[in-house]
């Protein structure tokens, strides 16, 4: 052979084996990530959406019911008091946390003095473990003992109100925990979206004549929406899966427990303490469509009212 | 139209141990154009956004038309600023953009139409008003922004280094058009800039700063010709004036490789403020070395031998780097008088534009 | 040619890993002493339970036994995925609202065997009701560890305020409600007897009393249908509703029973012979508290339950568990389970070592009332029907409507569930 020809099936033959190298490690590294997504996530969903279509036995065979579980699920009324519970909680809960949330950050976004011990003290919460979040707040909504109540004695308001038991009030207890526990997270996410407002946008509308709160809704709100949107959908994501906070504050002998009960909450119910897990695993998929079809509303009502620059 | 003053103006930030402006004085007339130029971090920018109300002014009186407007909110002085990076609001149409400090102010909508509609014929914008900036080219944006600022009627303009994002080709352009514009509106511009070129072209007259102080305020013709001092001298023309040190003895200077006789105005000053035997900063510019036959006759004691280092053909002349003895010497020649790098040539210095300057205080000497 | 060799000394390095912790594991089995685990999920028990143990690793030479506690929270899940995965503690707790799913599972061994060969173990001498609880056809899958009936605690200091004698075996129904009535201080926030929304603990031994019943004798029916269990929960929920004696459902959940009682806010309460060690263990309701036999209605009765210890039927140490659970089974074994107080052993006889842990109580009552128990009613979903049961009497509890009203629902979602076993 020529030494060109030589040095050129070299070349090739070099280039197929170090593709095969790269291939080789490429996987090598992602190989734990994917090797956990696959047993800790892909096949139990899989799992699961299978157990729905059945009646599932703990330790034998599981028999086949297809969508009877489906369409129990929509006769019974346990399920639909769930619905509602977790919807209404979403649809409250949300906005108000993220007027909150935008609120924070905009008056963090300032340069006061002390403005990061703030913003630190503001995403605490985030830091603190859902469950213990949950039994403080449950101490506190007390009504003989807690601390809101005799806080609002001491302002002179009579009565006591019935935080964790009254039906007319749970739903109230839970969102009010719900936001104080996630208006930091999305403060922050929000914060870091102000932050990438140039300074001359608001030079610009200062010589125009903006004030403060025209600026605040002219030129800060439209160009957050990016970030506005993603803590939306996350914040509607994660509220709509609203577990933990229920269980703890709530009892499961709590009479006023089925105007709080989620979707989850039931699915814990119906899975682990009445065992019947192809129920359970009907009313987690039914969740997951729900969450799907709100997600895709909202992606494409994105268009309509995010400005990307 | 409006009068500017500028009083002792001085600028400090907070925690800062210097002065970021120091003594500003300027009187800015009906309709001139201003140019603020220097380096960066000269204090440029600082000066113009404290005109605008964007900066505070830490000493020092700003008038306005005979007001002072230290303390008066930037929307109310009737100002408008074009920005370096245009600050257009990217979620607002080319329409919407200027129309928006109007409608701050609540002026009715046909008479809104009216003004941007104006305003976007005389930048060539009508049929982008319904654009949004991002869907725009750089020069686009650019116009957009001076639309903005020309639809508030302003008693002032300000611009702040408006040029500085655009493609070299684009910038020639502009330059033109601002010019253009600064004549149909009759409006008193200031403008800020690095660029000494711009400066010259556009300026009524420039204020060339330094480290916060200004250096010297003048005609483009007057601060090219007759430079107050070592930097203007050099920051001034392109390529920058040849600046090297000198011993005066008896009408002649030498050092650094050169040996001239120097003009009989230059003699009478340097002898009168008593420099005889110092040393001194000599400054030629390039343009005012000459290859040419009938110089190099016409005085031949300012014929100086060199070599060639190297020949740049920019097309219309030819920059030659000269080396004179280890000196540098930068000079600008008609691009017919093609040499070759590394050849000999010989060279006669105009002396009657030659620049003085003392070595310490780096004024000029005249 | 420098990645070809990485590649082998990575290999290499995760072979020999793996090699190594595979061989760690044989390491184990390889010893000399068999350990075995025993999980039991109540940790107030478990000073008992590592009596037991200790006691018998030091009769032993080679079964070691290990005593773990999971909470009631998780032992279920936790044991259900052991199941599945294979790996069950060896000897373990059962409870009668799960020994049916387990029995079906097949996963708990056969005990027939071992009860008939052994000679420390005395079948007749456990109570029958917990017997059959854990018998399946013919095999025996649990066998009794403790009893539990229902007492009628009471603080000696309020009635001693009040002026009235403390409950005796006297009481009916009009007494205690009489008493209640007495003892009831609603600016002190006092309340003569607690009335929640509780079965075993609660209405269902009413309910019994009154000559009702929760479930028909085949298991196929509600007793929800009999106007006695009517009539006696709703005797019941009236204690809070009508009477005003007892905090309603809603103050229940802000306060335990428990809470009340140790707070000194109750009179009266129905606890559980399990809660005695809780009681026992604030150092107020030591003092003060003391428990009598529940009140008669028609009848006397007490709702009784039992756990059983169970072994695993794959337990690679199925000598050694047998061992333990002889020993646990045994009379020697029940005394010193006895002893720590923590429950009522299951064996005759042995039970009476229970009321010497606590002098200062007169928990003979409990063993007493073993005379007209009333085995905690039960099927193969009970937690299943119970749910129904607590959902449908919510709105009871709270006063929106009467038992009467709900009956025949109730009724019906109970056998709804009933028919699917």
């Amino acid at each position: 052979m020529s030494i060109q020809s030589r040095a050129k099936s070299k070349n090739i033959s070099h280039g197929n084996r170090e593709k095969r190298s790269m291939m080789f490690w490429g996987w090598m590294l992602i190989a734990p990530t994917l090797i956990g997504l696959l047993i800790l996530n892909i096949i139990p969903v899989i799992q699961t959406l299978i157990m729905s279509f059945q009646n599932v036995s703990t330790f034998g065979e599981s028999t086949w019911v297809f969508f009877d579980n489906y369409k129990r699920l929509f006769e019974d009324p346990k399920f639909w008091l769930s619905l509602k519970n977790t919807l209404l909680y979403g649809i409250i809960q949300v906005p108000i946390t993220v007027a909150l949330s935008t609120l924070a950050a905009v008056l963090l976004n300032q340069k006061i003095k002390g403005v990061e011990v703030y913003r630190v003290i503001y995403f605490l919460p985030m830091i603190a473990a859902p469950a213990a979040v949950a039994m403080v707040w449950r101490w506190m909504y007390s009504s003989d003992y807690g601390l809101i109540n005799s806080f609002l004695k001491f302002l002179g308001f009579s009565g006591n109100i019935e935080w964790l038991y009254n039906p007319q009030v749970v739903i109230w207890s839970l969102i009010i925990v719900g936001i104080w526990s996630n208006v930091g997270y999305n403060m922050i996410l929000l914060l870091s979206g102000l932050q990438e407002i140039p300074k001359s946008y608001y030079e610009a509308a200062d010589l125009d004549g903006a004030g403060t709160v025209q600026q605040f809704f002219k030129i800060t709100l439209p160009l957050l929406t990016p970030q506005l949107f993603f803590v939306l959908v996350t914040s509607i994501i994660s509220a709509f899966q609203v577990f933990d906070l229920i269980f703890v504050m709530f009892e499961a002998t709590n009479p006023a427990l089925s105007k709080v009960q989620s979707l989850v909450y039931q699915f814990y119910n119906e899975t682990f303490i009445l065992d019947d897990k192809g129920y359970g695993a009907a009313i987690v998929i039914i969740l997951v469509v729900l969450i799907m079809i709100v997600t895709v509303i909202q992606l494409i009502g994105q268009k309509k009212w995010v400005n990307y620059d | 139209m409006a009068e500017i003053k500028l009083e002792n103006i001085h600028k400090r930030y907070d925690n800062a141990e210097d002065d970021a402006v120091t003594d500003f004085n300027l009187e800015v007339e009906d309709n001139e154009f201003i140019v603020f130029v220097g380096p960066s971090g000269c204090g440029k920018s600082t000066t113009l956004r404290m005109i605008a109300g964007l900066e505070e002014i830490t000493e020092g009186d700003l008038y306005i038309d005979d007001d002072v407007v230290n303390d008066v909110a930037p929307k109310d002085r009737d100002i408008a600023m074009v920005f370096q990076n245009y600050a257009l609001y990217p979620h607002m149409t080319v329409f919407d953009n200027m129309a928006f400090g109007l409608k701050l102010r609540k002026m009715p909508k046909n008479e809104i139409k009216e003004r941007v509609d104006h305003a976007a014929e005389m930048l060539g914008l009508t049929d982008l008003l319904d654009r949004k900036p991002a869907a725009l080219s750089g020069g686009q944006r650019q116009r957009v922004a001076l639309g903005r600022a020309v639809v508030r009627s302003p008693k002032v303009f300000l611009m702040d280094e408006p040029l500085s994002n655009l493609d070299a080709k684009l910038r020639v352009h502009m330059r033109t058009e601002i010019a253009k514009l600064h004549e149909k509106l009759e409006t008193t511009m200031i403008y800020v800039t690095h660029d000494q070129t711009e400066a010259m072209t556009l300026a009524d007259r420039i204020v060339i700063m330094e480290a916060g102080v200004i250096q010297q305020v003048g005609s483009p013709f007057e601060v090219y010709n007759s430079p107050n001092n070592a930097f203007v001298a050099s920051f001034i023309g392109s390529p920058a004036m040849n600046l090297n040190e000198v011993t005066y003895r008896d009408g002649r200077i030498t050092g650094n490789g050169i040996d001239l006789v120097v003009s009989a105005p230059s003699k009478k000053a340097l002898d009168n403020q008593g420099y005889e035997g110092k040393t001194i900063i000599f400054g030629i510019r390039p343009e005012d070395i000459h290859t040419e036959q009938i110089a190099l006759d016409a005085s031949p004691e300012t014929v100086v031998e060199s070599t060639i280092t190297v020949a740049e053909l920019t097309g219309a002349e030819s920059i030659l780097y000269l080396d004179v003895d280890g000196t540098e010497i930068i000079a600008v020649v008609d691009a017919r008088d093609y040499h070759e790098t590394g050849s000999k040539l010989e060279v006669a210095f105009n002396m009657n534009k030659a620049h003085f300057f003392d070595k310490e205080t780096e004024h000029v000497i005249r | 040619m420098k990645k070809e060799n990485w590649k082998k000394i990575f290999s290499a390095f995760l072979l020999s890993l793996s090699l190594f912790l595979v061989g760690c594991n044989n390491g184990e089995e390889t010893s000399k002493q068999a350990e075995i685990t025993y999980s039991i999920w109540d940790p107030v028990q478990l000073p008992g339970m590592q009596a037991v143990a200790k006691v018998f690793n030091e009769q032993q030479d080679d079964v070691h036994v290990n005593v773990e506690v999971t909470p009631w929270e998780q032992y279920w899940t936790k044991l259900e995925s052991s199941a599945k995965g294979g790996k069950m503690p060896d000897i373990f707790w059962m409870h009668s609202n799960e020994i049916a799913k387990y029995s079906e599972g097949q996963v708990l061994m056969d005990l027939s065997e071992v009860i008939e060969t052994s000679d420390e173990i005395d079948f007749s001498l456990f109570p029958e009701e917990l017997v059959e609880l854990y018998t399946d056809g013919d095999e025996q899958l649990g066998i009794p560890k403790d009893y539990s009936t229902i007492g009628l605690w009471y603080n000696k200091d309020l009635f001693d305020q009040a002026g009235i004698d403390y409950p005796d075996e006297t009481w009916t129904w009009d007494t205690l409600l009489d008493a209640a009535i007495e003892l009831t201080d609603q600016e002190k926030g006092i309340y003569g007897f607690l009335a929640p929304l509780n079965r075993e603990e609660g209405y269902h031994n009413f309910i019994y009393q009154n000559g009702g019943e929760v479930l028909s004798d085949d298991k196929k029916q509600s007793g929800f249908r009999n106007p006695a269990t009517v009539e006696a929960v709703q005797w019941y929920v009236d204690l809070s509703i009508k009477y005003g004696v007892s905090p309603t459902a809603g103050e229940f959940s802000d306060n335990s029973d428990m809470s009340y009682f140790q707070a000194g806010r109750a009179a009266m309460s129905l606890f559980g012979s399990w809660m005695t060690a809780e009681i026992a263990s604030n150092e107020n309701s030591n003092e003060f508290a003391d428990v009598a036999v529940l009140p008669a209605g028609e009848e006397r009765a007490s709702i009784f339950n039992g756990l059983a210890n169970s072994i695993s039927a794959d337990t690679p140490h199925p000598e050694a568990a047998i061992e333990f659970l002889e020993f646990l089974s045994s009379e020697e074994g029940m005394i010193l389970q006895g002893k720590e107080g923590g429950a009522i052993p299951a064996l005759k006889g042995a039970d009476v070592s229970f009321t010497e842990a606590y002098p200062q109580f007169n928990t003979e009552v409990f063993i007493e009332q073993m005379d007209y128990r009333e085995i905690k009613p039960y099927s193969k979903y009970t937690v299943r029907w119970e749910y129904e049961e607590n959902d449908d009497l919510i709105p009871v509890f709270f006063g929106d409507v009467t038992v009467e009203e709900v009956s025949e629902q109730l009724a019906d979602n109970v056998e709804r569930i009933l028919e699917t076993e």
